[in-house]
């Protein structure tokens, strides 16, 4: 579903308001996205669910309180997620899952990995492991999530070009590991244009 | 995801990666969504109805008339208190028993083995029964809790399967069946319109689950299992119907069938339809669906016979939207 900004204020104007309804429209645009930003962290598809799970709780909890300062609903509700899961991987101080993603203890491949060699996407989740948390979280944030550079930005609470640097950081690191070679000039950082025009 | 890279080759073929990796291993299957979003809007609906009530516009239950007459009384205090301590007796004796019964069980588990506890072993009907003690009572929070013990039953029936253990698989099976009877025939009598969504929801990508199970039984594990696939399948298909049917089918989001895929927007109870009627239909991605229109019978001015000819009042809008996504 795409929405544009227009409607996604307004549905959020109706969710504060109390209308499951608007809200179950917000999750609906939203959950993918956030799922996809969590399960990047947390590697456990049953931690990714429960985390998603508390996410969108704490945003029907907190959206009362939620006021739109120049911060989309989106970067807001993308900044808790973070949140959620800096909480949780302290907690439970799983940081060595990403690191022990290369062999991704417990997934099953379901029957879509049959035709996408398996090793290659072990190969990334192994990558990505080597990335340091803030050049994961750019990563996630970016390609995962399909936030701008300026909303990723927001939620990791850093300047935009400061994300740029660490996205080049992180594409060259993922490139070294999984052998691409490199294609010269290197990415600037920059999306020449955006899956979610809407956003 | 390719647009996010340049157009070069080493960028493009990495683009393809992270998003292969995305697709497969980082993004929910419908199962997950559609619990996630059955829980997710539980909680909501749970909200909203409490902020109406907040609002003095729902349905509390009537103060009784010595309340009314003498609420600050000291002879309607303790009658207040006497009921609330009755009431809240049973609560503890009932929940008191439960914590009795789940340590029995927990101390036998453990002396028994867990082993014991597998399915189709001896005590695995003994927690099943365990499990019942701890549901919760309200409507919307059962169906959510028999939703996750339908999701045990199949992640048992799954790992039953693939080890090759008939009797594990055929008791897990069995167990799910039951546990469907008992949900749906739950949630139809409690009339609970978020329970109801919920089960025909869950229930209804379990059909999926199943499906997909039933095309992974190994050749060894013989045709009982998949028969017992089947008779599963058929029983959480019929109870996903019974639901339907149960659903005042003028109430929005009212379906008929399986669940929307996981992401079809959830039914919003409506309490008082407006007649307006809407002609033009819409592409708004927000539009709420419009309630299933109240039919009312033409006016018979004069006792002539009738092919029973109904007419149809037009769709009304939601109520309380006036200022509705399209309207601006």
């Amino acid at each position: 579903m795409t929405l544009d900004e227009t409607a996604l204020d307004r549905l959020v104007e109706e969710a504060r308001a109390g209308d499951a309804w608007a809200f179950g429209l917000l999750f609906d645009h939203f959950h993918l996205p956030v799922y996809r930003f969590i399960a990047s962290r947390v590697q456990r598809p049953s931690d990714a669910e429960d985390l998603t799970q508390l996410v969108f709780v704490k945003a029907l909890e907190a959206l009362p309180r939620y006021e739109s300062r120049g911060i989309p609903f989106g970067g807001w509700l993308f900044r808790l997620a973070r949140n959620t899961v800096i909480d949780h991987v302290r907690t439970r101080h799983d940081h060595a899952d990403l690191d022990a993603a290369a062999g991704h203890a417990g997934h099953e491949a379901g029957p879509d990995e049959v035709t996408v060699a398996r090793q290659e996407l072990d190969d990334v989740a192994a990558a990505m492991g080597s990335l340091t948390d803030e050049q994961r979280d750019a990563i996630a944030l970016r390609f995962f999530a399909g936030l701008s550079a300026r909303e990723a930005a927001m939620v990791m609470g850093k300047q935009e070009g400061t994300v740029r640097g660490l996205q080049f950081r992180a594409i060259a690191a993922l490139r070294r590991q999984l052998g691409i070679d490199e294609p010269g000039a290197g990415i600037d950082g920059e999306a020449p244009t955006r899956r979610r025009q809407a956003r | 995801m390719d647009d996010m890279f340049g157009t070069m080759t080493g960028d493009a073929l990495l683009g393809r990666r992270l998003e292969a990796y995305a697709e497969l291993r980082l993004s929910p299957d419908l199962a997950t969504s559609a619990r996630l979003r059955a829980r997710v809007l539980a909680v909501a609906h749970r909200r909203a109805a409490l902020s109406r009530a907040d609002a003095g516009l729902t349905i509390l239950p009537r103060p009784e008339p010595s309340a009314v007459a003498a609420p600050f009384s000291a002879q309607a205090r303790a009658q207040a208190k006497a009921r609330r301590g009755a009431r809240s007796r049973g609560q503890r004796l009932r929940r008191a028993g439960a914590v009795v019964l789940a340590a029995s069980f927990a101390l036998s588990v453990a002396v028994g083995g867990v082993a014991a506890a597998r399915p189709g072993g001896p005590l695995y009907e003994t927690r099943l029964w365990a499990e019942t003690l701890q549901l919760p009572t309200d409507p919307s929070a059962r169906a959510v809790a028999e939703l996750d013990r339908l999701k045990a039953r199949l992640l048992e029936i799954g790992e039953a399967s693939r080890s090759g253990d008939s009797a594990g698989a055929m008791a897990a099976l069995q167990a799910y069946q039951s546990i469907v009877d008992e949900a749906s025939a739950s949630a139809i009598l409690a009339g609970d319109e978020v329970a109801a969504a919920a089960l025909q929801t869950g229930v209804g990508h379990n059909v999926e689950v199943l499906q997909a199970l039933l095309g992974k039984v190994p050749s060894h594990a013989g045709s009982a299992i998949s028969d017992a696939l089947d008779a599963a399948i058929a029983r959480s298909t019929d109870a996903v119907e019974r639901i339907g049917a149960s659903r005042p089918a003028s109430a929005p989001g009212h379906v008929d069938g399986p669940a929307q895929n996981g992401g079809g927007p959830a039914p919003k109870a409506t309490n008082t339809p407006t007649a307006t009627p809407t002609a033009a239909p819409t592409n708004d991605p927000t539009a709420r669906p419009k309630p299933t229109p109240k039919v009312t019978p033409a006016p018979t001015p004069k006792a002539t016979p009738t092919h029973a000819v109904e007419t149809r009042a037009p769709a009304s809008p939601k109520p309380g939207h006036g200022k509705g996504l399209q309207g601006g």
